[in-house]
C-alpha cells in the first residue's frame, strides 16, 4: 500500500469508527419503541471558555421519522444544536430549533458540521470526565447517554 | 527517504485526494446514505501565492509575512479564539502529527494563525488559546483592515461577524490552511476534513518540496 493509501485507509477507519460505533445511551421506557439510539457521543474540553462542543449520532431504526427538540444537562446553563454551513471555502455557523432524524436512518453530529454547543457551563469540563446528557425527541421522549470528555486533540 | 516521499506525494497527490474524499464520504456513509461535499487535500495552486503583509505577533513584534515564510514550510490559517469546532480541530490536528514527526521536520514548520476577531483576541489571549496545541504556533492580530487586507493576498474571503441571540457572535470564516513552500510560495490548500493522519503524509512531502 503506498503512503497515501496508509493514510487515507488511517482516516477511514477512524470516520467509519466514528459514524458507526457502540451505543451509549439505553433507552427509557418512553422511547424503546421508537427505535431511537444514540451512540458515538464525545464531548470536547473547552480551550479557554466556558463553551464545550458535543458529537453524537443519532439512529432511528423506526418506521416514523422523530425529531430532536432540546438538549438538556445539568452542566450547562443552555445547550444549543448548531451547524456549520458550508459556503465554498467558508463556515458559517447557523443555530438549529431542532434536527429531524428520517425513519429507518442516522443523523451525524461531528465537527465541521452539526454539533451540540453546551453552554453557560456550571463546571469546568475536563477530559477524562463522564457527562450525563439528556436528548427529547419529539416522538421517542427523552434519551440519556454517557458522554466522555476528550481534548481536541484526541478526537477521532 | 524524505526524497522517495516527495515522489510518492506528487505521484499520488491526486489519487490521495480521491481516497481522502473516499474516505469522509464512506465514513459519513457507512450507516447511512448522505450527502457530503468531498474534500481535497492538497489542492495545487495553478498561480502560487507571494503574499506581503506585516502584522503583529502576540509578543507585539512585527511580523513580515514575506520575509518570515521563507526558510521553512509554513502552514497559515485565519480563525478566531472563541471559534467552537473548526479553528481548534484544524490546530490540534496539525499540532498532533507535528509532535509525531521526527523533530527534523517538524522543525522545519512554521504554523501561523492569524485571527479574525481582533476586537475580542487580544494577543495575550490569542497567545494563550495557540499554547494549548504548541507553543511554537505563531499568533497574528492587526486591525480589521490589515486582517482582511492580508486575507485577500491569500484569497481567503473576510470573515463576517454573525451575531447570536444572546448579543455574543460567533464569526464565519475560511476553513482552510495554506500551505507555503520554503521558497515562501503559497502552493497547496487543506480544507477542514484534513486529519492528523493527512497531516503527517501531508508535512514530510512539503518540507522536501524542491522547485520543479
Amino acid at each position: 500500500m503506498t503512503l497515501a493509501g496508509r493514510a487515507a485507509a488511517t482516516g477511514l477507519a477512524a470516520i467509519a469508527a466514528w459514524a458507526c460505533g457502540g451505543q451509549d445511551a439505553v433507552p427509557r421506557a418512553d422511547s424503546a419503541d421508537a427505535g431511537l439510539t444514540i451512540s458515538q457521543t464525545i464531548a470536547v474540553e473547552p480551550v479557554l471558555d466556558d463553551v464545550a462542543a458535543l458529537y453524537l449520532t443519532i439512529r432511528n431504526g423506526g418506521a416514523e421519522e422523530d425529531t430532536l427538540v432540546a438538549v438538556q444537562t445539568a452542566i450547562a446553563g443552555r445547550a444549543e444544536i448548531h451547524d456549520q454551513v458550508r459556503d465554498g471555502e467558508m463556515v458559517h455557523m447557523r443555530p438549529r430549533e431542532q434536527v429531524i432524524v428520517p425513519a429507518d436512518d442516522a443523523v451525524v453530529f461531528a465537527p465541521g458540521g452539526l454539533h451540540v454547543m453546551l453552554m453557560e457551563l456550571t463546571a469546568p469540563i475536563v477530559a477524562g470526565d463522564t457527562l450525563v446528557v439528556d436528548f427529547l425527541f419529539a416522538r421517542g421522549g427523552s434519551l440519556t447517554a454517557r458522554v466522555p470528555v476528550v481534548s481536541y486533540g484526541d478526537l477521532p | 527517504m524524505s526524497i522517495s516521499l516527495t515522489q510518492v506525494s506528487h505521484a499520488t497527490r491526486r489519487q490521495r485526494s480521491l481516497a481522502a474524499a473516499a474516505a469522509i464520504v464512506v465514513g459519513l456513509a457507512a450507516c447511512q446514505e448522505q450527502q457530503v461535499q468531498p474534500v481535497e487535500l492538497g489542492a495545487k495552486l495553478h498561480n502560487p501565492l507571494y503574499p506581503e503583509f506585516q502584522l503583529t505577533d502576540t509578543e507585539g513584534q512585527v511580523f513580515d509575512f514575506a520575509t518570515e515564510s521563507k526558510g521553512s514550510v509554513t502552514l497559515l490559517f485565519f480563525g478566531y479564539t472563541r471559534c467552537p469546532d473548526v479553528c481548534p480541530v484544524h490546530m490540534a490536528t496539525i499540532a498532533g502529527a507535528l509532535k509525531k514527526l521526527p523533530h527534523r521536520i517538524a522543525s522545519q514548520v512554521q504554523v501561523v494563525f492569524v485571527t479574525t476577531d481582533p476586537d475580542r483576541d487580544t494577543p495575550e489571549r490569542i497567545r494563550e488559546w495557540l499554547d494549548h496545541f504548541d507553543t511554537e504556533f505563531i499568533g497574528l492580530t492587526g486591525t480589521e483592515e490589515e486582517i482582511a487586507a492580508a486575507g485577500r493576498q491569500v484569497k481567503i474571503a473576510p470573515a463576517v461577524k454573525e451575531p447570536l441571540e444572546d448579543g455574543d457572535y460567533l464569526m464565519g470564516h475560511s476553513a482552510r490552511v495554506i500551505a507555503f513552500t520554503a521558497d515562501g510560495a503559497g502552493r497547496y490548500l487543506y480544507p477542514f476534513g484534513t486529519r492528523q493522519a493527512d497531516w503527517a503524509a501531508e508535512i514530510p512531502a512539503l518540507v522536501a518540496w524542491r522547485p520543479e
